[in-house]
């Protein structure tokens, strides 16, 4: 009851004029009878003020001008009815014109303050209800997750709010309709949405509108707008930041393999496993690059990976259409859609395949062209969007493994190339002295000798003492000799070799070798130095009635088992030759185990890898340097020349 | 009847050495020889008892020349000769079909004398039962080689 008196009492829209001078008549009559009435029964006159009751309801219910007409009347009432002359208007009698006086004043004073305090009352309700709207605004915009989406139903909410349906709040830039009018909305100087309204709004409303809900309009919308942009930035930066911690993990995987020294196939393998799953796509191949064609060294696919790895080792030739080829002549990322035309076994692959989209990028090592990566899909639905600068930031960092592997394998070939040629100068030190110093003291002790029966007694004794002394001095030398070089190695290899090793030593050496082949003269020389210095430790150290020395080579390795019966307990990291010998045997690739346990003799075991030891790093570049550079640059050159044409 | 010998050996120097000394000591020096091929020639030419056999010719292996020179008709004794002492090498010379092996230090016409008196023993032994091929070794020839002072037998004459 109260609530719908307040509600009546503070709309804005007042009641029709026409009920109003209804009402006017009505009360005016009606109170100047109670007036009468009551000045009957008590004699009063002051009772009159009931006239200031139909004053203060016009006044407040339908405006100052009603209600001073309304005083105007009741004056004229007061006048007539209740003052002499009794019947008729008149100023002159009795004081009537101070009775006037007053009542038209206090009326007047009256209406004047009804007005004023129905529009304060408005004005205060009006100002509360937009801020229970600009708060419900405030809810709606930024508690939606798309304050976009959610512009229709704050727009209806304002519309209610403000009590005009025809406001219509609308995304982005709106065109208002025939009797409408627009007001832009913006943040950050864009504008994000359009107000737009009917013509027909009094100027008050639209001040109000436009002075006042714009402006918190805007300031919401520019929070929104705020708030959605941090969030997309959180998000995208969360997104980098799962895609960086993603390719470091791979990378400490790939990391990881080659600090194993994994096979370059496995790696690579590995290589393109990573980068599949970085990328999201359905194949990847490693290619290396080599002066006419990328050979695979390492594949991967999402759905048959076991499948997959048969490609590898194919060479597709680079002079044919192919995303290899591309980045071959250019050196940069490509990529290349629809196979359907193009010929070549690259194209036949891929057509089998049923690949749609390749993107390959170069893997630079050391800035020279290595090979590629080259990730296909078969969904036509992928794009590899941006793939290439995340194929390029990936291969950068494989390219330093690939540099590592590379510098390790580089290592060990020098490492093994060193022995080599240690080896290789001690042999030429044997024969230099064996064809030089010595085959000259044999000759001249022969022609001592030759002397000896053409001279006289006493000088043939010197002669012969001299003789003598010159066999000594050579048998000195062939014990310097065979130190640096056993003879019978390089003459009759590793089997007769033994046999004077076993032949020669201390404790009986039971000698068993498997041997159908010469093998690398590395690979006999560590052999051959391994076991003079495992019998020179048997026979010095290890008080062994016997020693069992087994060689013998399969297709990739030559294995070497040295055994004896003795006391065992040696240490191998101490004092014997062996730590040197282990350096030999690793240099070349090879391992050494030794197991000494107390009592139960020594054995030591050698295992030198045979095949492939001698080709180049499966790690290192295709070819040497500048030419091939150049060779490149060349291609790119007549790549670019045939694009003119 | 003097030995009659031709001396296989890449070195000159040696060569006019060894031809001096074993002239001088009783064995005819009929011819010497460089390489392999040179080597069948002379032994295909003179027809010698014995040929003095470097175990090394340069990039030829006297021990190839040896088996080359046991294979041709009416064939010499092979004696292997090197500026190494024979322990250097005995695993590949117990396998040659050679039938000594003379460090070249060693050298004299007696020693050749002994070594083939006693392949020329062995060979008599042999004649009644097949056994080891073994040739003869240095140091038991030099054991003997004072006590009989004699030209050898010739082997394969």
């Amino acid at each position: 009851m109260c609530a719908r008196l307040s509600s009546l009492l503070q709309h804005p829209i007042r009641p029709p004029l026409a009920l109003g001078i209804l009402f006017a008549v009505v009360f005016v009559a009606a109170e100047t009878v109670l007036s009468l009435a009551l000045e009957f029964y008590t004699g009063s006159r002051a009772l009159a003020v009931v006239y200031l009751l139909g004053v203060l309801v016009a006044s407040y219910l339908w405006g100052l001008w009603l209600g001073l007409a309304m005083v105007l009347v009741s004056g004229l009432a007061f006048n007539v009815f209740n003052l002499p002359p009794y019947g008729s208007f008149g100023f002159t009698e009795n004081w009537v014109w101070l009775h006037m006086l007053v009542f038209v004043s206090v009326n007047t004073a009256s209406c004047v303050i009804a007005a004023l305090a129905r529009s304060r009352a408005i004005e205060a309700d009006e100002r509360r209800r937009e801020a229970a709207l600009a708060a419900d605004l405030a809810h709606l915009l930024l508690a939606s997750e798309d304050p976009g989406a959610a512009l229709p139903v704050v727009s209806r909410r304002l519309a209610r709010g403000l009590r005009l349906p025809g406001l219509v709040l609308e995304r982005g830039t709106a065109v208002p309709g025939e009797g409408r009018r627009a007001l832009p909305l913006r943040a950050d100087g864009e504008r994000v949405a359009t107000l737009t309204y009917p013509t027909d709004l009094t100027e008050d409303v639209r001040r109000r509108l436009s002075d006042r809900m714009v402006a918190s309009i805007e300031a919401l919308l520019q929070v929104a707008h705020d708030r959605e942009a941090v969030e997309i930035a959180l998000e995208a930066s969360r997104d980098e930041n799962r895609r960086i911690a993603e390719e470091q993990a791979a990378l400490r995987r790939v990391a990881t393999l080659v600090a194993r020294g994994t096979s370059p196939t496995e790696l690579f393998n590995a290589v393109a496993c990573e980068m599949g799953l970085i990328l999201k796509a359905d194949r990847v191949v490693v290619g290396r690059f080599e002066p006419s064609h990328a050979t695979v060294v390492g594949a991967w696919s999402a759905l048959d990976d076991l499948d997959s790895k048969k490609i590898i080792g194919l060479r597709w030739p680079l002079d044919q259409p192919g995303v290899s080829g591309r980045v071959w002549r250019l050196r940069q990322p490509a990529r290349m859609t629809g196979y359907d035309r193009a010929t070549g076994p690259v194209a036949e692959w891929a057509r089998g395949e049923g690949i749609v989209l390749s993107v390959g990028c170069p893997i630079l090592v050391e800035a020279r062209l290595w090979g590629i990566v080259i990730a296909f899909a078969t969904d036509p639905k992928k794009e590899f969007d941006g793939a290439e600068e995340r194929m390029l930031a990936f291969t950068a960092l494989v390219a330093t493994a690939i540099s590592n592997a590379q510098a390790r394998a580089d290592l060990a070939a020098s490492r093994a190339r060193v022995v080599a040629a240690a080896d290789e100068s001690r042999r030429l030190i044997e024969r230099n002295l064996h064809d030089g110093a010595q085959q000259r003291l044999v000759s001249l002790g022969l022609a001592l000798r030759a002397a000896e029966a053409d001279v006289p007694g006493e000088v043939r004794g010197r002669l012969s003492q001299t003789a003598q002394g010159l066999t000594e001095v050579l048998e000195d030398l062939r014990e310097l000799s065979r130190g640096i070089h056993p003879a019978i190695l390089s003459k009759g290899g590793l089997m007769p070799a033994l046999k004077m090793l076993a032949r020669r030593s201390a404790v009986p050496v039971e000698l068993e070798v498997g041997l159908d082949r010469r093998l690398p003269e590395v690979v006999e020389v560590a052999v051959y130095f391994v076991v003079s210095e495992a019998l020179s430790n048997v026979a010095k150290h290890a008080c062994a009635s016997e020693a069992r020395v087994s060689l013998w080579a399969d297709a990739r390795a030559v294995h070497l088992l040295i055994r004896d019966d003795g006391r065992g307990g040696a240490d191998p990291e101490r004092g014997s030759g062996l730590v040197g010998l282990r350096d030999r045997v690793e240099a070349i690739g090879g391992r050494m185990d030794i197991a000494s346990p107390v009592g139960q003799g020594t054995s030591l075991s050698v295992v030198i890898p045979v095949e492939g030891s001698s080709g180049p790093s499966p790690f290192s570049l295709p070819f040497a340097g500048q030419d091939a550079d150049k060779d490149a640059d060349k291609e790119a050159d007549k790549d670019a020349g045939a694009s003119r044409q | 009847m003097a030995v009659r010998c031709v001396i296989v050996d890449d070195s000159d120097h040696f060569k006019v050495t060894a031809r001096g000394l074993l002239q001088r000591e009783g064995i005819d020096v009929v011819g010497v020889a460089s390489t392999a091929a040179d080597a069948v020639r002379r032994v295909d030419e003179f027809r010698p008892d014995l040929a003095l056999v470097d175990v090394e010719l340069g990039a030829e292996s006297g021990f190839d020349v040896a088996v080359r020179l046991n294979g041709v008709a009416d064939a010499p004794s092979v004696i292997l000769v090197s500026t190494y002492s024979e322990k250097d090498l005995l695993e590949l010379i117990v396998n040659s079909p050679a039938i000594a092996f003379l460090s070249k230090s060693d050298l004299s016409g007696q020693a050749i004398r002994d070594i083939l008196r006693k392949a020329g023993d062995k060979d008599r032994r042999e004649g009644g039962q097949s056994g080891t091929t073994a040739p003869t070794r240095v140091e038991e020839v030099q054991d003997g080689a004072d006590a009989h002072d004699q030209p050898g037998a010739q082997a394969g004459a």
